[in-house]
Parts: C-alpha cells; structure tokens; sequence
C-alpha cells in the first residue's frame, strides 16, 4: 500500500512537471518564432494582401500577451488556425503529414531496438572474443556516417538490385502510387533502414555496455553459481536489470520525430512533418511553423514522462519518495 | 553426379550457400551498370496510341498555390503543372510558332484579325472554335475573355501581371464566338501578352473571391484534363477530361490520369526513373546530367537551350550598385566564359543578351563587350573614386566604406550553386567581399528579390517569343509594397528607357521594332541592370513506356500533353 501511494505521489508529480514544461515551452516557442522575421513584412507581401489587413485577419496588431493566450485557447479547443501561406487548415495539413512521420519514427524505432537488443546480447554473451570486436567495430564505424550518406548508398543497392533481377523488391523515393500493405512496405523500407540503423550504432553499444555490466554482477555472479544456465541468466536477469538506461533513449527518439526525420523525408521525397515545418519556417509561415514546433515539444515530454513512468515500474527505487 | 548420391558435398553446398548467395549479391551490386544506354536523342515513336493508363511525372518545385494569374502563383512551375487545365487563345508550339488553340486563327496584321488605327489604338478580332467548352458543358465564349479582362483588372485582387490588359479599352461581343479587343494603343506583344492567356469561366467565378477561390483546387478547366487532388507535398493529380473540346476523332487525351509527385531531392528523380517509378522528371540542369541520363537503360532524354536566361541581377537601388559605374567594374569582374565552361560543361553558349537567340532579328549581344579584365574594373573603380587599400585589399569608396555584398541564389539547382561560388570567388579576387545566400525559391522570389532585401541576385527568367521586356526593364513594373507586383527586381528605372520600351511595344512594324530593340539593347549593356550569363539548359528525361512527348523550347514540357500515350 505505502509503494502504492508513493507510486502515485510520483505519477502526479511527473504530470504537473511536464505540464509546466509545456507551458513553459509554449512561451518560449512563442517568443522565438514571434521575434523572427516580421511575418507582416514578409507573408503580408507574398500574399499581396495589404498589412493592415493580414494583421487584423491574424491579431497580429494585438499586444503579443494576447496573441499568445488567443493561440494558446485556440490550441486547447483543437484549432491550429490557418495556414498563411496556403490558406489551409494548419490541423489538416499536420494531419495529413504526421501518419509519415509516425509510420517512419515508430518502424524505425521498432526495428532499432529488435536489432539493437538482439545484438547486444549476442556480443554481451561473447565479451571479448572475435565476434564481439568486430560487432562493436561496426557499430562505432556506422555511428559515424551520417544520415544522407547511408541514404543514398542505400538507394544505389536498391537500384542495382532492380538492374539485376529486374524487379523492384523497395522503391528508392515517394509515397504509394496507389496504395496496399506491400507498396507501403517496399516504399519505406529504405528510410526506416536508415533510420534504423543510425539507432542501431548508438543502441547497441550502449545497451551490450550495460548488459556486460548486469552479468558481471554481484547478484548474477551468485545465480551463475548456483548453476542457472547462460541463457537465462542473460535473458531473464541481465536483460531486464539493463533496460531501463534504453527505454530513456527510446523515449527521447520518439520525442525527436519530428525533427529527427527531416533528412529522409527530404531524399526519399516523403510528404513527412519535418518537411513541412522547413517549408513553414523558410516561407515564413509562423502559424504551421508554432504548431509544428509546439508538437514536437509536446511530443519530447510525454516521451520522456512516459519514459519516466516506465523506468519506476522497472526498478521501483526510482519512483520512491 | 548430383547432390543426393553425394550428401557430404550437398551439406557442403547448403553449408556455404549463404556465404556464396552474399557473394553473388555484392558482386552483383558492384558490377558495372548493365543495360543498354540510350543516345539521348528522342527516339523514334513506335506503334498506335494506346488509351488509358497514368503517366507518372516527377519535379522539384511546388507550387504555393495553383492561380496561375495571382503574384503568389507567378512561378513557372504553376503555369507548368497547370497547363494541362487550360486552352489559351493561342499556344506556341515546339518550334516557337503561334498556333490557334481557342481562337480559330492566329489575328495578325497580314489577315485582317489586327486593325491599326491612325490615331494610335488598335482592334484585335478573332472567333472562338465553335467546339470550345467548359469541363462542365458550358460554352466557352467572349464573355469569359471579358470577364478575364475585368478579373485582371480588379484592384481587389493580387494579380502578378496587368501589361497589356491596361490598355484595353473594351471587350466587344457581336455574337457568344466573335472577339473584338480594343485597346487604346498599338500593343505589338498582344500575342504573347494578350492571347497567350487563358480564359476564366465567368459563369463559375463571377461574385467569387478571386484571391481564394483556385489557390487549392481549380474548379472547371479548358484543357485536356480536370482537377482531381492535391495532396501537398506529395502529388497533384490531373484527370481526363471527358468533355475536352479539341479531343479531335481519337478521343484525345488519350491518358486517363497524370500524376505529378513532388521530390525534391533532384538524385531520387534519376533513381525513380531508372527504376521505372517515375514516367518522366524535369530536372534541374546539372554539369555532368546529360551524362548521367546517357547511362540510364530504358530511358530518354533532351537537353536543350531553354526559355530562361540566367542572369546577374543587380540591386540598382542600394549602395553601392545604384552607381553604374560599380556594376560596369563588377560586370568586368565576372569571367562569364568561365561559368559556361565549368558549370554547364558547355551544354548551353554564354548569353551576350537580354533576349535568348530564338528571338531573331531583335537580339543584339550588346553584353559581349564583357569579359575578364581586371584592369577594367580598377579602371572603372577608380573612375567612380574607389581606392583599393587596406590589408585584404578591399575597393573603398571616398566615405571610407567597403561593402560586402550580399550574393542570393535558389536552393535546389546544382548549377546556381556553383555559379555563385564561382562569382564569389571572382568577385574576391577583384577586391570585393561578398556573402552567398541560398533561400528557397518561393521565399527568394515572394519575399527577397521583389522587396530589394539584396546586393546581387543570380537567378533565371523566361522569355517567350516577343521581344518586350516591358515586365522586366519598365519604371512601372518595380515591385512596390503593399502588393508588391511586378518583376523589374533590378529596381532600374530610367525614362529614356521607358520610352524605348513603350515604343517597342507600340511598334508592329517588325524591322523597326527590331531597331528599337536593338537600341533598347545598347541602353542595358551601358547601365548594366542586370548581366546576362548564360541560356538555361532545359532537361527532360523520360522513360520509354512514355510515348508522345515533343520537349517544347518554351519550356512547357506538358503542353502537348492530350498526345501523350504509355505502353502497357
């Protein structure tokens, strides 16, 4: 009962943490999209629309402690206002690209940790022999290629495999020509590649580092002795006590999605967020360019709450009082 | 001997068949491309057209919004990818000659359909096809053009460009299909600026909110094809028009949709169309691009010297270019031959213009009279009462100031790129310092070169076949806030000019208004607004399931677009 009602002590602390930080950051997306370039000396001129116009359609005339409360109570009634640039819906048009962005960070993410976990129980279980070395030097050599390089590389197998057997097993670039489950997987395949395997490279060493740690412990020492085979002492034992340091990096990959995916949404011309939120910033276009960075604010602290929230449930000291 | 009389060497076999499957594999994808390679001159088309079936089309730049006549859909790529959804008055074809499209006749002075009045003005008179309709059914006639005059003319709405409408006196209609066009002034560039224009259906838009009503989705068209979806970001698609007026006996268009998909990455273009993804890519041009396209099996391609020049713009407003002197020196800076050479890999001449040389006999190449001459610019440098000093060796006016000059290109095109680098460079070695900008070309365009916010500004423009450059060199087309309209970025403005440019534009005379344009000429390579660089290579690839199309020196790849067929 006492473990229970800390828990909740610590649940409820947790959420009106991150409620604050929302808040907080909200000001300060705010602040900084707001004393960028004057969207009146900009949008109002693409546009053609006279200033004193736009500035009225959009409040901009108001002091901007009431054009902050006006989007801040729009966003709580789940209006993300209108485009200025394309005199769409901001809602509609995230709408549209955030199913990209998800499909593209939750795979990614999936495929990631199967890889990475999977990889770093087979060298953890084989510290320092051959395998392991090679493994982990692999690892540390691909952390250092960047996103578009691997991208590309990528694409050129895909097209000489294509050469070769004369059938397109992935696509290279763009969204479904018409839909279905397989076109949808040979079309993202690559890009969740990619982003996958940066994950891996850093995952992988991180998480063989702290199962290496888990085996040569004190209590698992003692369950070896007892005569528990290899097997389980990594799976049932090891894994868990070392999974709480990759559920945070999990938690704040997921957080980063939106920005995170840029690079790929860019050279595999998917229709993603991260694209729009540079098309918004570069075309001045502060109402998708708020909302947009506000998501991914949101998105980062829900992420590492939740992350929060599962690391106490996986080792009850730190959800303690 | 096989595998079952010999298990040791099947378990073997089956024991190394991996290693030797990823073997197989990593010399596969080693192994030098295979695959024929084509010449890179359109090939033969073979066989009848077929009916049916999505052609896939692939480019770089989207639009903002899809009203070709507003300032904000004044980029080319708007008229491009729109070109399917309407029929003008008359088009140019692949050679660079006037064909009626809704009008029956091309009105020219030679056959009576242009009336040169005495005291100036002048009638325009044509009939419109009978067979002229709306996607809806509704009769294309002479009170859309009428209503298309008063749209355009509507202080209410942002209309990018009113030359040649203002001077319109009145739309006269004896019968729904008799045009009679009066405008108070002799226009010589009516064609392209008058009836090189689409009609707006009146009985759609009338009361409307020209400002919004077709900046997401056009509603009724007067081409090939309708308006289906535009997913942003992701694809417009375009579908048959069924009750397409020109569709002739064949029931053109013979495609039932075309869907255009927006990739900006200009290497996953290439790579959709080797693979057969895309169906055809407009690509940036690039140095070594017609090499890369040579290798692609199964696919074509044309290079040729576009519609657009690419240029130097100069700012003529700010300090220190709005002295003629300084842009003569700067133009004396620049080895433009050099540009040609390692950017372009010579695939396009240097331009000595500003009209390309399709628009004979009113080019002059007044510009070659520049060429790297370091002595010219501390000449001409010296002559304005700069010095060159200090420890970088800076030029220096008598104030004391050195200006670093603010150098802006688009994103997305390798070669404006490497053609700013390369100016940059140039530009230091002649005693200036510069600072390269690269802004998307929406942002570049809408909020950058039309307010002015830069020193030097390399970007391209399209020409059609008229030699007015009334829109680019006039007093009245720099773009001024709140609207902000008009393309003379150069912000030049000189009333001899001016008058030259009017009279150009008044002359139908041909020989005389070559004269004119010929002095025009002289006029802008003394002042040097702007310095022209090079004629923009225009890259077409497509692959051979595509059949029917005719790349269009104008730039309008898809203008014949009703002829286009794919295989099955």
């Amino acid at each position: 009962m006492v473990g229970e009602s800390m828990s909740r002590a610590f649940v409820l602390r947790r959420s009106i943490s991150a409620l604050t930080t929302v808040l907080a950051a909200s000001v300060a997306i705010f602040v900084l999209v707001m004393v960028g370039p004057d969207p009146l000396a900009t949008i109002a001129q693409e546009q053609d629309i006279d200033t004193a116009a736009l500035a009225s359609d959009y409040g901009w005339d108001d002091p901007w402690v009431v054009q902050y409360g006006r989007w801040l109570g729009r966003l709580m009634h789940g209006d993300l206002g209108v485009s200025v640039r394309t005199h769409e819906g901001a809602g509609g048009m995230i709408a549209h690209r955030l199913p990209v962005t998800m499909t593209l960070g939750l795979a990614s993410i999936a495929l990631a940790l199967a890889v990475s976990i999977s990889l770093a129980m087979w060298t953890a279980a084989r510290r320092d022999t051959r395998g392991d070395r090679w493994a982990t030097g692999l690892m540390v050599a691909m952390s250092a290629v960047p996103a578009f390089s691997l991208a590309l590389v990528l694409q050129w197998a895909a097209v000489r495999l294509k050469d070769l057997t004369g059938i397109t097993i992935v696509y290279v670039g763009g969204m479904p020509r018409e839909g279905g489950m397989v076109e949808y997987a040979q079309r993202f395949a690559l890009p969740v590649l990619v982003l996958a395997m940066i994950q891996v490279a850093a995952w992988m060493r991180f998480q063989r580092s702290e199962l290496v740690d888990a085996l040569g412990s004190d209590m698992l020492l003692a369950a070896r002795g007892r005569g528990l085979p290899e097997r389980t002492l990594l799976v049932r034992y090891a894994l868990r006590r070392s999974l709480a340091p990759i559920v945070t990096l999990v938690a704040l990959e997921l957080g980063t999605l939106v920005g995170g995916t840029l690079i790929v949404e860019t050279i595999f011309g998917l229709p993603g967020l991260g694209r729009l939120l540079v098309d918004s910033v570069q075309a001045r276009d502060v109402v998708v360019t708020l909302d947009i960075v506000l998501i991914g604010a949101v998105c980062i602290v829900i992420a590492t709450t939740a992350a929060d929230l599962l690391n106490a449930r996986l080792d009850p000291r730190l959800g303690a009082d | 001997m096989t595998p079952s009389s010999h298990p040791h060497l099947c378990t073997t076999i089956a024991r190394r068949l991996p290693l030797l499957a990823a073997l197989i594999a990593l010399v596969a994808l080693l192994a030098p491309g295979c695959g024929a390679s084509t010449d890179g001159a359109a090939a033969a088309e073979g066989g009848q057209p077929r009916r049916g079936g999505t052609a896939w089309m692939e480019t770089s730049q989207e639009p903002p919004v899809l009203n070709w006549y507003l300032a904000s859909g004044g980029m080319s790529i708007t008229k491009v990818l729109t070109a399917p959804l309407r029929s003008t008055w008359v088009r140019l074809d692949d050679r660079g000659a006037w064909q009626p499209q809704l009008a029956t006749t091309v009105p020219t002075l030679d056959n009576g359909g242009v009336t040169q009045f005495p005291e100036g003005g002048m009638a325009i008179s044509f009939a419109i096809d009978p067979r002229a309709v709306w996607s809806d059914g509704v009769p294309i006639t002479c009170d859309d053009l009428a209503f298309t005059w008063h749209t355009l003319m509507d202080d209410r709405w942002a209309i990018g460009s009113r030359v040649g409408w203002e001077l319109v006196d009145d739309v006269e209609c004896a019968t729904p299909k008799h045009v009679r066009m009066m405008l108070r002034e002799a226009h010589a560039p009516y064609l392209a600026n008058l009836l090189n224009t689409e009609p707006l259906p009146a009985h759609v838009l009338r009361g409307a909110d020209f400002d919004e009503v077709w900046n997401n989705r056009i509603t009724v068209s007067s081409g090939p094809f309708v308006f289906d979806r535009w997913a942003r970001g992701d694809r417009l698609i375009l579908r048959r028009n069924p009750r397409w007026w020109n569709a002739g006996p064949e029931g053109k268009p013979y495609l039932d949709r075309l869907v255009v998909r927006f990739v900006p990455d200009a290497n996953t273009m290439k790579l959709d169309l080797r693979m057969e993804d895309a169906d055809l890519v407009g690509l940036p041009p690039d140095t070594n691009l017609p090499a890369e396209l040579a290798s692609i099996p199964n696919a074509q391609y044309d290079v040729r010297p576009g519609a657009g020049w690419e240029n130097l713009t100069f700012n003529t407003a700010r300090f220190p270019l709005d002295d003629p002197r300084v842009r003569r020196a700067l133009a004396f800076a620049i080895d433009r031959d050099s540009l040609v050479d390692i950017v372009l890999a010579r695939q396009v001449p240097r331009l000595d213009s500003t009209l390309l040389p399709y628009q004979e006999p009113y080019v002059s190449p007044s510009f070659s009279r520049y060429h790297l001459d370091q002595r010219e610019v501390a000449h001409r440098m010296q002559e304005a009462g700069w010095e060159r000093h200090g420890q970088r060796d800076r030029w220096t006016d008598p104030k004391g100031r050195s200006p670093k000059l603010l150098l802006t290109t688009t994103t997305g095109s390798p070669i404006r790129l490497k053609t700013v680098q390369i100016i940059a460079d140039q530009l230091d070695v002649a005693g200036f310092d510069s600072e390269i900008l690269l802004l998307k070309p929406e942002v570049f365009f809408a909020q950058v070169v039309s307010h002015g916010q830069y020193d030097l500004a390399v970007y391209g423009f399209t020409q059609g076949v008229d030699p007015s450059q009334t829109k680019l060199f006039a007093c009245s087309q720099i773009a001024r806030g709140p609207t902000w309209t008009g393309k003379n970025n150069f912000k030049y403005c000189r009333r001899d000019v001016d008058a030259l440019l009017a009279a150009s534009d008044r002359t139908l005379d041909p020989q005389r208004r070559a004269e004119l344009s010929h002095e025009l000429a002289e006029r802008l390579a003394t002042d040097v607004p702007a310095l022209p660089l090079y004629q923009q290579p225009d890259t077409l690839a497509w692959n051979r399931r595509l059949h029917g199309v005719r790349p269009n020196a104008m730039g309008w790849h898809l203008w014949n677009v009703d002829e286009w067929w794919v295989s099955p």
